[in-house]
């Protein structure tokens, strides 16, 4: 990148840094040629008011051989109403430079020649203005010959003006070489339209950008000494030019001016200084420019302004904006800013959000949440979405709490995310995302539940659905399942209520009590976890509810027990009592009365007379 | 400024016709702010001023009937391949139809001017001659197409 000599050694580095960080290359001014659009908004302007720098006496401006006979060409700023570029229909022919110029604070003047492009109908004139500046238009077939090198000699036509610039040319315009030729005889030669003698570095920059027909535009406001910060600015049309005492002169011109203005300064709540010209990024056509302060030898990078055609400008700020570079910046997972990043509604944290395009398409969104308890973490596509549909930060799951990891299963995803109050972790959560079952969370007591029983790993799998209510609303439940599907004891779900806590439902169970749930209701919520005891050499599942149990063996299916039955049961000693096992649910009869079978009995409900059996 | 006397600097040799005076400038060198000065010689058949820029600035002004300005200059050796010095070898047999009153760096009144550019051994060139006025021009000429048919550049780098 390009660093002005006044920055400190360190700040160099630091600023080359960050130029490498982005992945960018310094802007440039491309060319000297004029961009038509924004020189229309420039000839709009009062010619005789493009610099609001004071002037000297008009006619000793120009300097020597300015009259139309005196055999030089004129200012292009001079019938360009003040733009300080190449006419449409020109190409940069070559250039020449006078040392010393007290035009470019006593550095080097270039003085670029722009050569008419054939079949152009450019004609030999004396210029039709007011200015001091006469010298002729389009009069001499001429090449320089150090720029354009492509264009054969015999292409050539008349050098119609010329441009100044205290830059190199080469820096400005890529088709300039380095091949330097002096002349000091031209070097007082000038016109109004360009800066006076030694004028502010902001001006002199200006002018080297093209004047008013830089994309800048027409300057609005004096060169002043900013209200905040060792330095001066100035406000163009369509930017600033900032001289920073400790950063040399940087310009800021839209869109990332638009984006930024009224953000810079050296305010508790601003983005400080452009540390940098404008770098053009390498991916998607986009552009980005830093923001910060000085710190000691070096600088702080507050905020960088990126912008992509199809999404426009967005100022990332820290600390979203260290994560992000650290994710490889616009070329990373993230891809480009798509918002300003903001405060979260708490104003604890900030989150920033971004775009990944292909061809011009949204592959998905992504976002970077940083809290100061969790750090700052991303998220990305249908985690994100889910995660914002569930209310993102001010929802049930919080802060994230993770980059989003792999899950170990072919293209699962997860992210882990915690509720923050004050300083410390409240509850946790995740959402999973799978190609089966979607983007899907998990959180607070069920969550804690299931990492318990080994997560994704475990026996219950992967959420398949956001948790629900039960009908009573005095519980909540989720479902889950191994990617491979359900089997009897895998997959499942976790119960969770206030009354009886939370406990986990594998495999048929969950089935059983789902449709129980949804059903008839008589066994409530779980009030432990299932429980697999072997009786007389039968392997039995089962597992204790509010209001009543399911018993699972090879002698009896599913069954539910509840009521006096499982009341009259548990009395007798339950499984290993003199009952056994049962081997049927509870069964009512038409006239209501209740019957459940077991290994060794049967027990039989008469309302009104008990149980018998 | 008595006699035919050869000059060779930078690879350039010459024969400097009688009452012709030509001086090299150079080398090459890496300047200030990143650009490459490179040499060029200047030959005329008056007395050359002592400060003169590498396109005759200093000089065309003062120029007049007999006089014949020559300037050689050399670019980057890069350049040699592109186009615009796509001609080759140093231009001789100049006629007066070759120049114009408009080719000139400088326009002044009654002079008139030939540019070429062209490629030599490698290297990268632009002759630029100015003719003081039309009158009495054509012993001018003759001394310099004396001058180029001289003239033999050398495949050597002389840039720095």
């Amino acid at each position: 990148m390009k660093v002005t000599p006044t920055l400190s050694t360190a700040s160099d580095a630091v600023l080359r840094g960050i130029s490498r960080a982005l992945g960018g290359a310094t802007w440039s001014r491309r060319s000297f040629l004029v961009r038509t659009s924004l020189l229309g908004s420039a000839l709009a302007m009062d010619p005789a008011r493009f610099a609001l720098e004071p002037r000297t006496a008009y006619e000793a401006v120009c300097g020597p051989e300015a009259d139309c006979g005196g055999g030089f060409t004129v200012f292009c700023c001079t019938i360009q109403r003040g733009a300080n570029v190449c006419p449409e229909g020109t190409f940069v022919g070559g250039f020449w430079k006078a040392d010393r110029s007290a035009f470019c604070r006593d550095a080097a003047r270039y003085y670029v020649d722009c050569n008419g492009n054939a079949g152009w109908p450019w004609h030999c004139h004396c210029p039709d203005t007011a200015s001091c500046d006469r010298r002729h238009v389009a009069c001499v077939q001429f090449r320089y010959g150090n720029c354009n090198l492509e264009i054969p000699e015999h292409y050539g036509s008349p050098v119609v003006c010329r441009v100044v610039t205290c830059t190199p040319p080469w820096v400005w315009d890529e088709s300039c070489t380095t091949t330097s030729f002096t002349d000091q005889f031209t070097v007082d030669q000038s016109a109004p339209c360009l800066p006076d003698p030694w004028p502010s570095k902001i001006i002199m920059q200006w002018s080297d950008l093209g004047g008013p027909g830089s994309p800048l535009g027409p300057q609005v406001g004096r060169v002043e000494r900013l209200p905040f910060g060792n330095g001066t600015w100035a406000t163009f049309r369509y930017g600033a030019i900032f001289d920073l005492a400790w950063g040399g002169v940087r310009f800021v011109e839209d869109p990332v001016w638009a984006s930024v203005r009224g953000r810079t300064g050296s305010t508790p709540t601003s983005i400080g200084y452009p540390l940098q010209d404008r770098v053009t990024l390498h991916e998607g056509d986009g552009w980005a420019q830093a923001f910060g302060h000085r710190r000691g030898s070096g600088v702080d990078e507050l905020a960088v302004a990126v912008g992509s055609p199809a999404l426009g400008t967005h100022v990332v700020t820290q600390p979203v904006l260290s994560k992000w570079r650290a994710l490889g910046a616009q070329g990373g997972v993230l891809g480009y800013p798509s918002r300003d990043t903001r405060s979260t509604s708490d104003k604890t944290s900030s989150y920033g959000f971004f775009s990944k395009l292909a061809h011009g398409r949204l592959v998905y969104r992504g976002a970077i949440y940083a809290n100061p308890v969790v750090g700052a973490h991303w998220l990305r596509g249908a985690i994100l979405e889910r995660y914002l549909e569930l209310g993102s930060e001010a929802g049930p799951l919080g802060y994230p709490a993770s980059d989003e990891l792999h899950a170990g299963a072919s293209g699962a995803t997860y992210n882990d995310f915690s509720v923050i109050d004050s300083s410390s972790v409240v509850s946790r959560g995740a959402i999973y995302s799978t190609v089966k079952f979607g983007a899907q969370p998990v959180y607070g007591p069920i969550y804690e539940k299931w990492v318990v029983l080994g997560a994704e790993h475990g026996a219950l799998g992967f959420p398949t659905a956001a948790p629900v209510a039960t009908s009573d609303g005095q519980a909540s439940y989720e479902r889950f399942s191994p990617l491979t599907g359900a089997k009897v004891r895998t997959g499942g779900g976790i119960v969770t209520s206030k009354v009886f806590g939370t406990h986990s439902l594998l495999g048929t169970f969950y089935g059983a009590w789902r449709d129980d749930e949804e059903g008839p209701r008589l066994l409530g919520v779980p009030v432990a976890d299932e429980v697999d005891p072997v009786i007389g050499g039968v392997a039995l599942r089962s597992q204790q509810f509010a209001t009543g149990a399911l018993f699972d063996s090879a002698v009896g299916r599913g069954c539910v027990l509840y009521g006096p039955i499982l009341t009259t049961y548990a009395q007798r000693g339950g499984p290993a009592g003199s009952l056994g096992l049962p081997t049927s649910s509870v069964i009512v009869e038409g006239n209501g009365d209740e019957q459940a079978t077991f290994q060794f009995g049967t027990l039989t409900y008469v309302p009104g007379q008990g149980v018998s059996g | 400024m008595t006699g035919v006397r050869r000059l060779e600097s930078h690879g350039i040799s010459l024969l400097v016709p009688v009452g012709w005076e030509a001086r090299f400038t150079g080398p090459a060198a890496r300047l200030d702010d990143g650009g490459h000065a490179q040499p060029y010689l200047h030959a005329g058949n008056f007395a050359l001023p002592a400060i003169r820029a590498p396109f005759g600035g200093g000089v065309v002004g003062e120029l007049a009937p007999p006089h014949v300005f020559v300037a050689l200059l050399e670019y980057a050796p890069e350049g040699a391949t592109t186009p615009l010095f796509g001609s080759h070898g140093v231009p001789v047999r100049l006629q007066a139809s070759d120049f114009s009153a408009s080719t000139l760096q400088r326009s002044l009144r009654g002079q008139a001017g030939f540019q070429r550019f062209f490629h030599a051994a490698d290297r990268a060139f632009c002759l630029y001659v100015v003719l003081g006025g039309r009158a009495a021009y054509q012993r001018g000429l003759d001394d310099v197409n004396a001058l180029l048919w001289s003239t033999r550049v050398h495949a050597v780098s002389v840039t720095s």
